[in-house]
């Protein structure tokens, strides 16, 4: 181990680096990050966000965002289920094929899968929307959950 | 660099690092390796400590495994490719029962390279299967990375010929423990720096903006739906003059932390700075790094390689870019206050070696022969008996150098040698000590390190 240790230390070190910037354009290649949180300064976003229509027996009418109901509010303070609506979102809008398998685990992530939900692309200046609330909003599409399809 | 008496012959580098200078910027870490049986006692107790940590890692980890068992629609990552073959739940089950008992054996038998892999391969198959559904968070990436290293402990023999070898090279991994743990950070500065050029080319906010923070909590909130329980970031919001000073600065303090896993005297300022850093975004945005928080403490904090004792200006010399500057600054501001006092008189102990026919020999000299100055330096050359009696206490200054410093008494006392020994002195001339210091600002440390370095090697003077 002692021969070893110096090329091998070294070779982690430059790895973290060189992978970290190669998973920085082309996705993150586990366990070596690009650390780029917080690396684009926001400003005018596009997202997605999910409303719903129906959960299992409950009728929203009008149609709720899932902020807005309290059960979900926890649920939404996880940044990983914000993510995992946005890479849907942008795959829908893409064509990628990738929606397909997104799909059935951002229903599971979030517990919609007995809900029909509609994916609302949304935009908005960050500070603008947070002090005064403004956005626009363009619905793309309705979907039914996979437990809420006959 | 400063270095204590109890150095180790093994700190001479070799032909080949003296051929290829980039192999000096790593091994063999004159500036951070001093006493070796000190150091190694210090990181092998944390080496422990940290897969005690493993194991608390592990059980915290019992509800995410339950829970991992029962999920489906796993988008596994390339760690898991085998799950395709097997079922899940039971494969699931086998790498949270991995994880426990890598790190409980690590734990028992840290000198044990098998043990130390079983803990590694654990925690990152067991965080793999964590991130298989579409979203890779990163809390934990420093102990997998950490883990990953560690496995290249050597172990320390009793045998005297060669203890000292093998303490130096488990003191190395150690160290790259904390140069990777740094190296994240410094990642994280320039991805900051790339995204502002590219919000810049498009016209957009950008992190030159005084809003650049006050944006980041904004959209942090509105995606969320939720605001700070002290009301920290809903002020920097009303506020944005005082989010974007900060926001530089921590960007400024990840930028540069991968340079200070060679400046050991700043290893617990700086953890505790980027503590600092977590505990802000925490309070600001509730996005909590409790993980990377007690890495921080165990790694740099608690870092073997810290000196013991170290006044308020030979911590500031260290500071990336910014050193010198500061240090010729803070000797000038002191030289006023304290002039004529026996305090001044101790700082001003300051014998300064001079290699004979070094390019630079005249210059220096010149500079600190200044009348307000000479009085304060000891101008002696390497040839002399003075230098090989310093040599004699310093093994490592039997290795060629241009200019060493030596100065402080007692458990003050700093040998500098190199160009940081050049940068040290001009930045503590009297009279003219905070100029030089800014000039020195142009000019970024590493480089001229590099330069001086070279221009010494191609000395006629060294060639011997």
């Amino acid at each position: 181990m002692e021969r070893i240790s110096r090329p091998a230390v070294l070779t982690v070190l430059v790895a973290t680096f060189v992978l970290g910037q190669i998973g920085f354009t082309r996705g993150e290649i586990y366990p070596f990050a690009p650390w780029d949180m917080f690396s684009r300064t926001p400003s005018i976003q596009e997202t997605f966000r999910i409303r719903l229509h129906r959960l299992g027996e409950r009728d929203f009418e009008p149609p709720q965002y899932l902020t807005e109901i309290p059960e979900f509010q926890e649920i939404m303070k996880n940044p990983i289920n914000l993510v995992v609506i946005r890479k849907f979102g942008r795959a829908f809008v893409d064509g990628d094929a990738s929606a397909g398998k997104l799909r059935p685990l951002m229903e599971e992530s979030l517990g919609i899968q007995d809900a029909v939900y509609e994916l609302v692309q949304v935009r908005y200046d960050v500070l603008v929307r947070y002090r005064t609330g403004e956005f626009s909003e363009a619905p793309l599409e309705i979907f039914e959950g996979s437990a809420a399809q006959p | 660099m400063s270095e204590t008496p109890a150095g180790s012959s093994d700190s001479r580098p070799s032909p080949a690092e003296l051929r290829w200078p980039w192999k000096n910027l790593y091994f063999p870490l004159r500036e951070v390796i001093g006493e070796l049986e000190p150091q190694w006692i210090r990181a092998s107790t944390l080496v422990r400590l940290f897969y005690a940590f493993m194991i608390f890692q592990a059980v915290s980890s019992y509800n995410a495994w339950i829970i991992l068992m029962e999920r489906q629609e796993a988008q596994p990552l390339w760690p898991l490719f085998w799950t395709r073959f097997v079922p899940w739940e039971p494969a699931m089950f086998a790498i949270g029962l991995a994880f426990i008992f890598g790190a409980v054996a690590a734990a028992l038998f840290p000198t044990n390279v098998i043990a130390r892999l079983a803990a590694f391969l654990g925690m990152f198959l067991f965080e793999s299967a964590k991130y298989s559904f579409g979203k890779i968070s990163h809390n934990h990436h420093l102990i997998v990375g950490a883990a990953l290293i560690l496995i290249f402990l050597p172990r320390v023999v009793p045998a005297e010929d060669s203890r000292e070898r093998s303490q130096r090279r488990y003191l190395e991994v150690f160290w790259a423990v904390q140069a990777y743990i740094l190296l994240t950070y410094s990642m994280a500065g320039i991805a900051k720096l790339h995204g502002a050029v590219l919000d810049m080319l498009l016209d957009r906010r950008s992190l030159l903006s005084v809003e650049a923070l006050a944006s980041h909590i904004a959209h942090d909130y509105v995606s969320r739906g939720k605001s700070s329980a002290l009301g920290m970031g809903e002020f920097i919001i009303a506020n944005p003059w005082l989010g974007g000073p900060l926001f530089w600065g921590a960007v400024a303090l990840e930028f540069f932390s991968f340079a200070i896993a060679w400046k050991p005297g700043l290893h617990r300022l700086w953890g505790m700075s980027l503590i600092g850093l977590h505990v802000g975004i925490g309070v600001a945005m509730e996005v909590w790094f409790r993980p990377v928080i007690l890495m921080i403490g165990i790694f740099l904090l608690a870092s073997p390689f810290a000196p013991a004792y170290r006044t308020f200006s030979f911590g500031l010399r260290d500071v990336p870019w910014l050193g010198p500057f500061l240090c010729g600054l803070w000797a000038e501001m002191r030289s006023q206050r304290e002039k004529g006092s026996s305090k001044a008189a101790e700082v001003d102990h300051i014998t300064v070696y001079l290699r004979p026919g070094w390019r630079f020999e005249a210059k220096i000299k010149a500079l600190l022969s200044e009348p307000e100055s000479a009085e304060r330096f000891q101008i002696l050359s390497m040839d002399g008996a003075e230098y090989r009696s310093l040599a004699e206490s310093f093994p490592y200054l039997r290795t060629p150098q241009f200019m060493v410093v030596d100065s402080g008494r007692g458990e003050s006392r700093q040998i500098r040698a190199g160009a940081e020994a050049c940068l040290w002195a001009l930045a503590h001339l009297r009279r003219s000590g905070w100029r030089n210091g800014f000039a020195l600002l142009l000019i970024p440390n590493p480089l001229l390190e590099l330069a001086l370095a070279r221009m010494s090697r191609s000395s006629p003077a060294n060639d011997g």
